[in-house]
């Protein structure tokens, strides 16, 4: 019993085991691969922010660098987590993702230091073109009157505006132009007469400063934006996607392998399970058929000890009653004899000696036949054939038969066809006609008639000796052959329950059968089939 | 069953995600500032609140003025950078006991959650790498994280409040993050200025126009921003050489070369952040420029090739006054 809950504990380990070996690979995936996932393409909106941002801090639209500032602190913490490659990954997919995360880092730090080389050149550049408006009203205000003046005045308002072309075209003619006049202007002793120098020299300077910077601004926000940090970011994504999915793919694979071996355990333990129990099972039934074979040969025992318990108390009932009988009977003509024989007269006399020895002879005749089974249950009751003439037999044991019971009864014999001899028992051949006839007479009524029929079958010899007495109960018919048993109809005729029996042991012993038919009132059949083969001398 | 809690967890946890990255967009537009109207502005307000653990704050400001962090016991971070000198010292180089002095003029601590490096020549990226520095270096702390975190251990009451805030306890790392919690909260939202810009109040006459010239002359091409600069770097001397006026070139003139040795980064120094600057003197990596109005004037010239007059500077002075904060509800 407790190797079968040992088992079951066993079995639920097991199977809680493989449900966990299944489910296990696939939470992890899904949580830090989500981080991971997120943290990539979160790197990749921002570096399209960042090329948002970088133009329009070029073109104005935005006037302070925060922006910037947060992306790049926003991509440097990104990078930061890209470094960190989720643990399910396996480490050869991790080595080669941290690899391409090496190269992004070193894209960004290269961005990193342009965009702060373009802050401080845009900052001075922004500065210069937003003075130039400035500068332009400034000279507009000169007077025209000194041509000297004014033609100084042309070419100013000419330089700013080419600057201001030259801030949004960055085309190679303007630059030239501007390039040109700005020698002109700046030209020793240009300005030495004009009024208000101060102003025409810084708008000199700032203009040179958009000349001089506005292609560096521009070249770098070339070089930021031909940086191939987003294509390698993407990239980056696509290369973990398809680790993440090898790496999905290869832990349900695991989780399939190790469900396969738990379902695989648990099988296999519902098999031993089963097959023990197949076994006990078989064991129980034998231990169960051993026992009831026991009950059995105890029951046939028991049987035995009863039918034992039963021959006695019939073995005590019959001598009781037919040993007192004829013993009482002798007991009581050889008083009356002795009292009153000078009385009697010799027929009276003869009468009573008769009955003692008639009573004798029964007696003498049961305790032959006692002595007879006694013989025969200790194996001393043997089969001795020798030559028999049947008919002369026959006769003799029907002629005794009629002398036996004084004419009350017609005997008559049928058979058999003469023959010459037969090797037969004698004695027990005796045993069994005796019995029959005898039998028969006494359980028929006074004057019936008794038919023995001897005959032959090859070399069968067949006795049959009908009567039409009183019958035998079909109750009674199956242990009519136990010693001592009696039909239940017999009355007060009296008998040992000894012939039947002896009749039975003595075919037995001459190896051949009996049969008996029989009806209640009507009479009673009872054959007898012997081999008897006939005497070849 | 167990699928669907699976999911459900699993969105949940997105959603947490979610909702994490969204906090600090909901904490600036509850903070009442339109980002949508001062989109493209150069100047933004600095934002009124900030998502910090108030108990790192709370050990961090402890241990800003614990003495005992420091090598010899004798300074702290507020002996350079104290809260009431505009979170500087007040003098044009560091002055502590048996130090030699720092090579440049002391920053002011204010604000520094919104500065993109840190140093004048921005060498630090992290507040973290700026706060290892001071700890170590021979003119500041001249420590070691490990010697403070000794130095304070045998004190239960900083034990307990470490316990409190860190599932570590004190450790170095855990007492670094703390003082940089304490930096970072070190905010001066509420100028002046920031109440102007957020239509809260008005500038007097001579503020605005000093904030017009200061538009108008170019200043504002580097000093933008929320933190009004500290978010990129700019050559000392654009338009005119600036030390070979000076004179006296030292290590420290060099700026970020020092920190890239690139020929383009000399004397290429990180825009200081003008937030609170009246209250910072002396100006410049150099301690050099003494008043205001002659910082103002040094830039004007060297940055924008400007001469300014001397009312011209007083006004954009006038502005920048306006650009003095309040710090934990009280003005600096």
């Amino acid at each position: 019993m407790l190797r079968y809950t040992q088992a079951l504990t066993l079995l639920l380990v097991l199977a809680f085991g493989g449900y966990r070996a299944w489910s296990w690979p696939r939470r992890v995936d899904s949580a830090s691969s989500e981080r991971y996932d997120q943290t990539l393409r979160s790197m990749l909106a921002l570096q399209i922010e960042l090329t948002a941002e970088l133009m329009k801090t070029r073109s104005g639209l935005v006037s302070n660098y925060d922006g910037l500032v947060r992306i790049e602190a926003g991509l440097h913490d990104h990078a930061q987590r890209a470094q960190q490659a989720p643990r399910f990954l396996p480490t050869a997919a991790r080595e080669q993702l941290r690899r391409t995360v090496d190269s992004l880092e070193r894209a960004r730090r290269a961005t990193e230091e342009l965009i702060e080389t373009f802050k401080t050149n845009n900052a001075v550049l922004r500065n210069s073109i937003r003075f130039l408006p400035v500068a332009a009203a400034e000279i507009d205000a000169l007077s025209d009157a000194n041509p000297e003046t004014r033609a100084y005045k042309q070419r100013a308002a000419a330089l700013v505006r080419d600057v201001l072309l030259l801030h949004d075209w960055n085309d190679q003619a303007i630059l030239a132009r501007v390039s040109e006049s700005l020698r002109a202007l700046a030209a020793p002793g240009a300005t030495d007469r004009l009024p208000a120098k101060q102003e025409l020299s810084l708008v000199l300077l700032h203009a040179g400063i958009v000349r001089e910077r506005a292609p560096v601004v521009d070249e770098l926000v070339r070089r930021i934006l031909s940086e191939p940090t987003p294509a390698r970011t993407e990239a980056l994504l696509s290369r973990y996607t398809v680790l993440q999915r090898a790496a999905v793919l290869r832990a349900e694979r695991d989780a399939q392998l190790l469900f396969g071996l738990a379902l695989c355990s648990v099988l296999s333990g519902s098999a031993w399970i089963m097959l023990r129990m197949r076994r006990t099972a078989q064991q129980l039934r034998v231990a169960s058929d051993q026992l009831s074979q026991a009950v059995a040969s105890l029951r046939v025992e028991q049987e035995k000890q009863r039918e034992l318990a039963e021959l006695k108390s019939r073995f005590v009932s019959m001598t009781s009653h037919e040993f007192r009988t004829p013993l009482s009977t002798i007991m009581s003509s050889s008083e009356m004899l002795a009292a009153y024989s000078d009385k009697w007269s010799v027929e009276k006399k003869e009468q009573h000696f008769q009955r003692i020895r008639s009573s004798v002879q029964g007696m003498t005749r049961m305790l032959d036949g006692i002595l007879l089974i006694g013989r025969s249950d200790a194996g001393m009751l043997s089969f001795n054939p020798a030559r028999l003439d049947l008919g002369k037999f026959c006769a003799d044991a029907v002629e005794s038969a009629v002398l036996a019971c004084r004419a009350d009864h017609e005997i008559v014999l049928e058979g058999p066809e003469p023959e010459p001899a037969v090797i037969a028992d004698e004695a027990l051949l005796r045993h069994m006609v005796d019995n029959l006839l005898s039998n028969a007479v006494k359980y028929s009524p006074r004057g019936s008639k008794v038919l023995m029929k001897v005959s032959r079958e090859g070399q069968d010899v067949v006795l049959d000796v009908r009567d039409q007495g009183i019958g035998i109960p079909d109750a009674d018919q199956k242990r009519l052959f136990e010693t001592f048993h009696r039909g239940g109809n017999v009355g007060t005729t009296s008998g040992s329950g000894l012939g039947l029996s002896i009749v039975k042991r003595a075919v037995d012993l001459h190896g051949g059968s009996l049969a008996l038919e029989s009806a209640v009132g009507v009479g009673t059949r009872f054959t007898i089939r012997l081999p008897c083969p006939r005497s070849e001398a | 069953m167990k699928l669907g809690g699976l999911i459900a967890a699993t969105l949940w946890c997105a959603g947490c995600g979610i909702v994490d990255a969204q906090q600090p967009a909901q904490a600036a537009s509850s903070a009442g500032l339109p980002v949508g109207e001062l989109r493209g502005a150069a100047i933004v307000p600095l934002p009124r609140g900030q998502q910090l653990d108030t108990r790192k704050v709370a050990v961090g400001e402890r241990l800003y003025t614990d003495t005992r962090l420091s090598g010899d016991g004798l300074v702290s971070c507020q002996s350079c950078h104290a809260l009431g000198k505009g979170g500087a010292n007040g003098e044009s180089r560091s002055n502590l006991p048996g130090r030699p002095p720092v090579p440049v003029n002391v920053p002011s601590v204010f604000n520094v959650a919104y500065d993109f490096r840190y140093a004048w020549n921005g060498r630090y990226e992290r507040l973290e790498d700026q706060l290892d520095f001071a700890m170590t270096a021979a003119a500041a702390m001249a420590g070691t994280w490990a010697r403070a975190v000794q130095a304070v251990a045998p004190d239960s009451s900083y034990m307990a409040a470490f316990a409190d805030a860190y599932p570590e306890g004190l450790t170095e790392r855990s007492m670094r993050d703390a003082l940089v919690a304490y930096c970072r909260s070190l905010t001066t939202p509420d100028s002046r200025f920031d109440q102007y810009l957020r239509g809260e109040g008005t500038l007097g006459e001579h503020e605005q126009r000093g904030y017009e010239a200061f538009r108008a002359y170019g200043c504002i091409s580097c000093h933008q921003g929320q933190n009004v600069g500290g978010n990129m770097y700019q050559r000392f001397g654009v338009m005119f050489d600036y030390f070979a006026d000076r004179g006296d070139l030292r290590p420290a003139d060099l700026g970020r070369y020092n920190a890239t040795h690139l020929e383009r980064d000399r004397y290429m120094f990180r825009v200081p952040s003008l937030r609170n600057v009246e209250k910072t003197a002396p100006y410049f990596h150099d301690g050099s420029a003494k008043t205001l109005e002659e910082a103002v004037t040094t830039m004007a010239r060297y940055q924008l090739g400007r001469e300014l007059t001397a009312p011209q500077a007083s006004e954009i002075a006038a502005f920048l006054r306006t650009l003095t904060g309040k710090y934990r509800g009280e003005p600096l």
